[in-house]
């Protein structure tokens, strides 16, 4: 299956990127997505910095399953105002 | 109306649009860059939001704010791109019948807009740019 990675703020400048697509097992977890993410980025773990996760907009744990279609989205805590 | 723009706005005009004959009490609250923060100097700044996520999340607090408080209409629009110092960022207007509702109102809206809604500040200094942490930093998984 296919789940899109939408990166925000500082997480997207440590990425370098606004999003990109990654090909998972069927039933994969976040929290399977996330770890391929920190190797990926190392520089995500080191950050020192709060990360939070959103699945299709809304909080979701790391064990939470993702299915074909679905965005993650990566961001550090919230500051506008 | 909830509207997230890269473009000014006229408060005079969303302040008409909000305006209605059984309004007693109209409260606005303007966000805008100020040129200091934390001792260093604000030259310009950025706003990224997670655009139609933060849409809904405003229309959440709207209604949250509507059924919350005695309000008959209000106007939410935040601005994102680059910005300079002076520049508006923020604007609530809420109308209600009288000021109580309406100051608790907005300041309701604004403070959960801080706390939940996807949007975010880089400052512009001259010694570099820098994120602005929000006020859940630490909370996060």
């Amino acid at each position: 299956m296919r789940v899109r990675a939408k990166y925000f703020a500082l997480h997207r400048d440590l990425v370098g990127k606004a999003d990109e697509e990654f090909q998972l097992d069927e039933d994969a977890t976040v929290g399977e997505l996330l770890s391929r993410l920190m190797s990926l980025y190392p520089r995500l773990a080191d950050a020192g910095v709060s990360m939070l996760i959103s699945l299709n907009g809304e909080s979701v744990d790391k064990s939470a399953r993702l299915k074909n279609g679905d965005a993650i989205a990566i961001f550090p805590p919230v500051s506008g105002g | 109306m909830i509207m997230i723009t890269h473009d000014d706005f006229s408060i005079d005009e969303v302040v008409n649009e909000v305006k209605s004959p059984d309004m007693g009490a109209i409260v606005t609250f303007l966000g805008t860059v100020r040129d200091e923060s934390g001792g260093q100097v604000v030259e310009r700044m950025e706003i990224q939001a997670y655009e139609d996520v933060a849409l809904r999340q405003l229309k959440r607090i709207e209604g949250e704010a509507l059924k919350k408080f005695d309000v008959k209409k209000m106007t939410i629009i935040h601005r994102v791109g680059v910005l300079n110092v002076s520049d508006n960022i923020l604007l609530i207007v809420v109308g209600a019948s009288h000021r109580d509702d309406a100051f608790r109102a907005c300041r309701f809206v604004l403070e959960e807009l801080k706390r939940t809604v996807p949007l975010w500040k880089k400052e512009y200094t001259p010694s570099g740019d820098r994120w602005v942490l929000g006020e859940s930093h630490g909370q996060g998984r």
